[in-house]
């Protein structure tokens, strides 16, 4: 179908660019400009407008035509590729440059201003408690044991209680609310477990050696404390679930049993059925007992004992070397970053040359 | 000539159309009609997209530009440009030579 006039096979033209996710107003602005010249080109040659639309039309192109060779054009991945090293080599020193003043800038920066960081750790041993009948401890249980303890143990107020003692993040506390520098300090907090969670590291950072120690010391008491509370708390929760349970118990046993009694004064007779309803109850009932006693037993003995025992088998030490800030990663990162923003100057570059032309 | 013969030529023809001086897609689409005697009979509107693949390799440069009262993007050859034009038209004259000493014999 020839197209009726520019306006209408421009609209074509851009209904099929934009069908295949192309929209380019630039070459839309050419082909009108194209198809204008070679209309009145043809009226100069005594054509008639129709005449002269229709050999322009005809010369150019249908617009489905043009627009997928338009397309084929801009996928062909080596052209691309091509311009991209063009662009690259045209505005080479718009990428050095930054590059290099990053990195030299970054560098200098991470040697004489960032300020050195200690890292202070302690071991502790999971170890599997004497009553327990398993022996060893397994990994999953542990692991997911250690997470629970670093839960109670990390909460914010435990965390403000430590910044408060050890007067840790004075700057920033004079800056920040207290609960971003909480945040702050679980960052410089690390909980790593290790021979398959049968031992973990709690680690802290600081840029001073000493707090970095008394700070990692104190969270490993942390740790230790908050595990001892879980394992009393527990043991208090059993012996009370085994108290409501045993009352409930001895209730049903002596209403059986004063019918029991009864039916035999009466000298009625007794099905065994009943006689074993009562035996299993009774049954239970002892077995219950048992196991409260146990409980009770357990609590008596040691408090820190209802799953599993942590142990601190390595204190903190203090630090001798600096453990960051890593002069090559900040380097690293200060060239990439440089390159980025070349690349950028020259994505900006190139695109305002073409535009501004 | 058909246009799939043409199109693996079109670049050289394009960067040859315009080496002499800068010009616009409509001139050189006359050009190129005119030096060939109207052999070179592609769809004009395939040379936006092909000058403008040859711009993003840098082979060409293009600005808007006020030509006889209508605004018209022109284009010229970069410095890469001459360079490429005159390798491929190298590359052109050996193939020529190549096949006419092949076929120019059973002529």
């Amino acid at each position: 179908m020839t197209p009726t006039s520019i306006d209408d096979y421009l609209e074509r033209l851009h209904r099929e660019l934009r069908q295949l996710g192309q929209v380019d107003s630039r070459l839309i602005d050419e082909v009108h400009d194209h198809l204008a010249d070679a209309i009145d080109d043809g009226i100069r040659r005594g054509l008639t407008a129709e005449e002269a639309s229709r050999e322009a039309f005809e010369r150019f192109g249908t617009p489905e035509f043009i627009a997928r060779s338009s397309i084929r054009e801009k996928t062909d991945m080596r052209n691309w590729l091509t311009a991209v090293s063009a662009t690259l080599w045209r505005w080479k020193w718009w990428l050095i440059a930054p590059t290099i003043v990053m990195a030299v800038g970054t560098s200098v920066y991470s040697s004489y201003f960032l300020p050195l960081r200690y890292r202070s750790e302690t071991v502790i041993q999971i170890m599997p408690t004497l009553v327990r009948s398993e022996g060893q401890a397994r990994s999953a249980e542990a692991g997911e044991h250690l997470r629970q303890v670093t839960e109670t143990a990390l909460t914010r107020w435990q965390l403000e209680q430590l910044i408060r003692d050890l007067g840790l993040y004075q700057t920033e506390r004079a800056r920040e609310p207290l609960g971003d520098v909480v945040q702050r300090m679980r960052r410089d907090i690390g909980v790593v477990t290790k021979d398959a969670s049968s031992q973990f590291v709690v680690s802290y950072q600081s840029q001073d050696p000493r707090l970095a120690m008394k700070t990692a010391e104190r969270l490993a008491a942390l740790f230790v404390e908050q595990n001892l509370r879980q394992a009393s708390s527990n043991l208090e929760t059993t012996s009370q679930f085994l108290d409501s349970q045993i009352g409930s118990l001895r209730m049903r046993l002596v209403e059986r049993e004063g019918q029991l009694k009864e039916a035999r004064a009466a000298g009625h007779f007794i099905p065994e059925a009943d006689v074993i309803a009562y035996d299993v109850l009774r049954d239970m009932y002892k077995a219950i007992l048992v196991r409260r006693e146990e409980a009770r037993t357990m609590e008596g003995i040691e408090t820190r004992s209802a799953g599993l025992q942590f142990q601190i088998t390595e204190p903190a030490r203090l630090p001798e070397r600096p453990v960051g800030p890593s002069h090559f990663g900040v380097t690293a990162a200060g060239t990439v970053l440089g390159l980025g923003l070349g690349l950028l100057l020259v994505g900006m570059r190139q695109r305002s040359t073409l535009s501004a032309a | 000539m058909n246009a799939e013969t043409l199109k693996g030529h079109l670049d050289l023809l394009l960067l040859a159309a315009i080496q002499a001086e800068p010009a616009h897609g409509y001139a050189i689409a006359e050009r190129l009609r005119a030096r060939s005697d109207g052999a070179f009979d592609l769809p004009e509107g395939t040379l936006y997209p092909a000058l403008h693949r040859l711009e993003r390799a840098s082979l060409l440069a293009s600005r808007w530009s006020e030509v006889n009262g209508r605004r018209r993007r022109v284009y010229q050859l970069t410095t890469k440009g001459h360079k490429a034009l005159a390798s491929h038209h190298g590359e052109w004259l050996a193939f020529a030579r190549a096949v006419h000493a092949v076929v120019g014999g059973l002529a």
